[in-house]
């Protein structure tokens, strides 16, 4: 048994439809590609088609002779390697339960170490210059919470476009710190809708972290206002998975939790967001939009004192991070004390003097991991 | 060409066939069957129906690895691609076809 084929077994053994699915668009593609052929010699479309089905050798059969390789491999391999196992383990008992137990450890103690060092040292963003790239704070809150004190880390939306207007920064972008936002998905023709993550980002985002498509449009400025028609920008891997890779969604609508939203563009392939996750986003809405998934996340559009965004941006040329960081800390204390009235109290002084602004490098991501572990 | 002049391909000699197509780079299956077919000058003709299962049997197999592409149609399609495990499997493959060729041509000459 190898690595390849243990997968695919078990994608074969818990995605029976999808592979089914797959299988059937795979041989689907070859049919259409013979038609073509035959209808660039002058057979018309139908009798083209025939003609394909015929050369193909009945398309039912073929599908149930690539569904038996995975069948005889599944039960070849699983009866040679019981078979060896139980002959080697009873042979010497007390090695066997040593050997069982190390190896348990070895691979529990493996996976977990090579995770943490792929999400803190090796990866980076798949974004233009991510070493330019500062996140504000050090994303060790999330969700959301309803003051700020020390080093600020999460952000309301309200203190994100006083932030970003004060042109401190050459672009500042904001999106959910929550990374775990499920939402119910449809697509017209879809018999029932299924959960997908999807992630709140300011207007600018895309154009801030210097991320493309591989077809369509991103989110802009325009996008992200609250009379602005209702788009999304669908992850490739969503893409691919969910929407067959059909370039005809483009323009279509899907629909979230319920509310229409037109599919703008597919996000470049190999773009996750801003967050190392297991479960990254499927779909990304601008801000303003979230009124429309729920009535209850419209509060987070209208009240100043909710902070659940994270910052992200760069530095104008010439300025430093020094410099920056003093000035935006200054913008900050300056908000805050503008929310607290004529007449503020000696505490909350005290409290809006302790805040300030801290910047973290940007270009790993955000990862929880290493937030845990350092 | 005469249709009769095609040859069906040997048992086996598909496998080598299809690595030896992905050696350059990820094809997918219509690319593959059709590629085989015009560098055989339309001499070996790929069973279409076999094609796929043997691209999943050497996928099983650890020697393809498949991945979704966009096709030149706009839409997706599978493309596969070597592995390491099958550029060595191919090179033995070659090799075990050199022989057995070479076997058969010292036979025919002799008899």
């Amino acid at each position: 048994m190898n690595s390849s084929d243990l997968w695919l077994r078990l994608r074969a053994l818990f995605h029976r439809k999808r592979v089914d699915h797959d299988l059937q668009d795979e041989l689907d593609f070859h049919i259409q590609m013979l038609t073509r052929k035959n209808q660039l010699r002058g057979v018309d479309s139908d009798e083209a088609r025939r003609q394909a089905l015929v050369k193909f050798g009945g398309l039912s059969r073929v599908e149930e002779e690539c569904r038996d390789e995975r069948r005889v491999r599944f039960i070849e391999n699983v009866v040679q390697d019981l078979r060896f196992a139980i002959r080697r383990m009873s042979r010497d008992r007390g090695l066997t339960a040593v050997a069982l137990i190390s190896l348990a450890l070895g691979i529990g103690a493996n996976a977990a170490i090579f995770t943490l060092m792929n999400a803190v040292f090796l990866r980076s963003l798949p974004v233009r210059d991510p070493a330019g790239l500062l996140l504000l704070g050090d994303a060790r809150s999330q969700g959301f919470s309803a003051s700020i004190h020390d080093s600020v880390s999460a952000y309301s939306w309200d203190l994100y476009k006083h932030l970003r207007d004060a042109d401190i920064l050459e672009s500042l972008a904001s999106f959910q710190s929550a990374d775990n936002t499920l939402l119910s998905i449809r697509r017209p023709g879809w018999t029932y809708s299924s959960p997908a993550v999807v992630k709140p980002v300011s207007g600018n985002y895309f154009d801030v972290l210097g991320v493309g498509t591989v077809m369509g449009r991103t989110i802009t400025t325009s996008d992200d206002s609250e009379s602005a028609a209702p788009t999304a920008v669908v992850s490739y891997r969503y893409w691919m998975e969910r929407l067959d890779g059909n370039s005809a969604v483009i323009g279509s609508t899907i629909s979230i939790n319920g509310s229409p939203f037109s599919i703008i563009g597919v996000a470049a392939k190999g773009f996750f967001g801003d967050t190392l996750q297991p479960n990254p986003p499927s779909l990304w809405v601008p801000v303003s939009s979230i009124r429309r998934i729920s009535p209850e996340a419209g509060s987070l559009l209208d009240v100043p004192d909710m902070h659940w965004l994270y910052l992200m941006g760069r530095l104008k040329p010439g300025v430093s991070s020094v410099q920056a960081r003093k000035r935006l800390t200054a913008a900050l204390q300056n908000w805050a004390l503008s929310r607290e009235g004529s007449n503020p109290s000696p505490e909350a002084l005290q409290q809006i003097k302790g805040t300030y602004i801290e910047f973290t490098p940007g270009g790993g991501g955000i990862s929880h991991m290493r937030r845990d572990y350092s | 060409m005469a249709r009769d002049n095609r040859l069906e391909l040997l048992q086996g000699t598909l496998d080598l066939l299809i690595l030896r197509t992905l050696q350059t780079a990820p094809k997918h299956g219509w690319d593959i069957a059709e590629q085989i077919e015009q560098t055989s000058e339309h001499v070996l003709e790929v069973n279409q129906g076999s094609l796929y299962p043997a691209l999943h049997r050497l996928e099983h197999q650890g020697w393809i690895k498949a991945e979704w592409g966009i096709s030149e149609l706009g839409r997706r399609a599978r493309f596969y691609r070597l592995t390491a495990e099958g550029r060595k499997q191919l090179a033995e493959e070659t090799e075990g076809w050199k022989r057995l060729s070479a076997a058969i041509n010292r036979v025919i000459r002799m008899a």
